[in-house]
């Protein structure tokens, strides 16, 4: 939808942006963040040509940009900063009619328009259509900004820190509305801050910049399990994960290559294998490591014949979860079936791993232990 | 005889003057705004501009009015023309620094943004800066039409007419009569004027800017 090709920009002999190249597809919300200097700003400025690159292209739905008419891009292109955005002397039906006007929509058409914006923004449309921007609170008037940049239905949008100004709580509000809008209208966004929880929040992909250079271009989940580097580690903060617990799935948190024995095992290989890895039980499976059962060592010794397979005696359909859960719902199943251990197979039923009580207990007490991430 | 009582008698007289007078002073502040307003829009948008003009402007500003007239009495003889030609000259320089100002202590950022959402340039001057920046465009055209009604007095030294015209026959024949007759329509000529464009003023304000 969005590709940069080898953007590059310089003022004198300072370079701002070295060799950008991503794309960004069509119906995500990209977020761009970086400290202040990093050339975030400078990049997002570039898609409506507000800047001009030293060097590179960008194209929208493979259309060069730098070879269209600069007015007519812009149009389609929705754009919002803060507040400062709106224009003081237009009420709030003429900020956001503005360039419908200018593109001589038909009236009824454009008044339509202006009602379902204010209803998608939140705000009452009769009760604040006719007001000035400076008669409106931080956070209506940033609502007002965001329905200004729908205004001419544009498939991409721009924003540039637009809550950095507000309130924390009213900056939340706006972030959950606005992941709010874009699950149902699908718009391309790209969206630029300074603030990480604002990132994690509200993007698909989060685009890290520092000195011009792209550190890293990944999904939040990614960023934060695998940080490219030192810098991204750093900005994105060690425990960050621990406030999203929801990325957090099995396949971070288990014990790889659990013991196991397969069904035909005897008794009593089991229970010398249980004492050779100091373990008090034994996940059962095939040749093909499928899944077949547990069996605990309290199960196998009441029984006197310690010639039998374990596979008579194993518990069949334990529970078990997929790869994929997230720690929030292993934590719930453990819980609630009172477990010591769970163990952990993929969609084909095939071992993956094991998640015990003690493993849960290690995992966890790594947000307030400052060691070195064990997830990853 | 009382001050009062001459003006009233001589009343026909006054007010033909003083007709002539306001001509001159519209005439001369509307020519002002038609050249002073586009060099200000100018200078604010190419800065080389910018030194030259409000140069030239700040020169004119300087020398004295008197002799401005005699200067353009050879290019343009005597009368109307040489007079308009200098009240002009001196209405500039408050109406060009003005929209020059005015134009350019717009928020950049908003500019930015009238930019970013497709508004061509003159779009921008037209319905973002120019609205922003009127009332300090007025507040330029309030001070040169307020001395305009004093430097049109002036000019009646070179037979442009108006009320200076009294005055000067007033101070030539030693008579206060006829300085208080000119003087003092004059002087309320001066502050009508100047209420008058407050008035204006504060209508163009945009309401942001409003006092309440």
């Amino acid at each position: 939808m969005i590709k940069f090709e080898n953007i590059t920009k310089k003022y004198g002999t300072e370079t701002i942006l070295s060799d950008i190249s991503f794309e960004v597809e069509k119906g995500e919300l990209v977020v761009l963040i970086g400290s202040s200097g990093s050339g975030k700003t400078t990049l997002l400025k570039i898609i409506n040509r507000l800047i001009k690159p030293s060097s590179g292209n960008v194209y929208i739905n493979g259309e060069n940009i730098f070879t269209k008419d600069e007015i007519e891009l812009r149009r389609n292109i929705g754009y919002v900063i803060q507040q400062t955005g709106l224009f003081p002397h237009m009420t709030v039906r003429q900020n956001i009619e503005i360039i419908p006007k200018l593109q001589k929509v038909n009236q009824a058409d454009i008044s339509r328009k202006s009602v379902e914006l204010m209803e998608m923004v939140g705000l009452d449309p009769d009760q604040y259509l006719d007001r000035y921007p400076h008669q409106l609170s931080g956070g209506q008037q940033q609502r007002i900004g965001v329905a200004r940049a729908f205004a001419c239905d544009p498939e991409v949008i721009l924003m540039d820190e637009p809550f950095s100004a507000l309130d924390p709580l009213t900056r939340a509000q706006l972030q959950d509305e606005l992941a709010d809008i874009q699950s149902k209208i699908k718009k391309t966004i790209v969206f630029v801050t300074h603030d990480m929880d604002e990132a994690v929040k509200i993007a698909d992909k989060i685009c890290l910049i520092d000195k011009g250079k792209i550190i890293q271009y990944d999904t939040v989940e990614e960023l934060m399990k695998h940080p490219a580097n030192d810098f991204a580690e750093e900005f994105i903060g060690k425990n960050r994960i621990w406030s999203s617990p929801e990325f957090i799935r099995a396949q971070d948190i288990m014990i790889q290559n659990p013991v196991c024995a397969t069904a035909d095992t005897t008794l009593l290989r089991c229970i010398e294998r249980m004492r050779a890895h100091r373990v008090d039980s034994l996940l059962i499976t095939d040749k093909k490591k499928h899944l077949l059962g547990i069996v605990k060592a309290k199960k196998i010794t009441p029984h006197e014949d310690k010639k039998i397979p374990v596979s008579e005696i194993m518990h069949q359909d334990c529970e078990k979860v997929s790869t994929e859960e997230t720690i929030i719902e292993i934590l719930k199943t453990v819980n609630e079936e009172n477990l010591s251990s769970i163990p952990v197979v993929d969609k084909q039923n095939v071992l993956q791993g094991l998640i015990t009580k003690s493993s849960l207990l290690t995992t966890l007490s790594h947000q307030y232990l400052d060691e070195t991430e064990v997830i990853g | 005889m009382s001050y009062f009582e001459y003006m009233y008698e001589n009343m026909s007289t006054i007010l033909g003057y003083l007709l002539e007078h306001i001509q001159l002073t519209l005439f001369s502040i509307g020519v002002a705004i038609l050249v002073g307003v586009p060099l200000g829009i100018l200078v604010s948008y190419i800065k080389p501009f910018r030194k030259p003009i409000l140069g030239c402007a700040n020169v004119i500003q300087a020398i004295p009015s008197i002799a401005i007239l005699g200067f353009l009495v050879p290019f343009l003889g005597i009368g109307e023309k040489p007079a308009i030609f200098m009240v002009v000259l001196y209405s500039l320089l408050p109406i060009i620094k003005n929209t020059a100002t005015g134009l350019s202590n717009i928020n950049q950022e908003m500019i930015e943004s009238a930019k970013g959402i497709g508004m061509t340039k003159f779009q921008i001057l037209a319905r973002v800066k120019l609205p922003l920046a009127l009332p300090v465009i007025m507040a330029g055209i309030r001070i040169s039409a307020v001395t305009s009604v004093g430097l049109v007095t002036i000019s009646a030294f070179i037979g442009a007419g108006g009320l200076g015209y009294l005055i000067y026959s007033g101070i030539r024949t030693v008579n206060t009569h006829l300085i208080v007759a000119g003087a003092l329509p004059a002087c309320i000529l001066a502050l009508l004027v100047d209420l008058l464009i407050s008035i204006v003023e504060k209508l163009v304000t945009p309401v942001c800017y409003r006092t309440k």
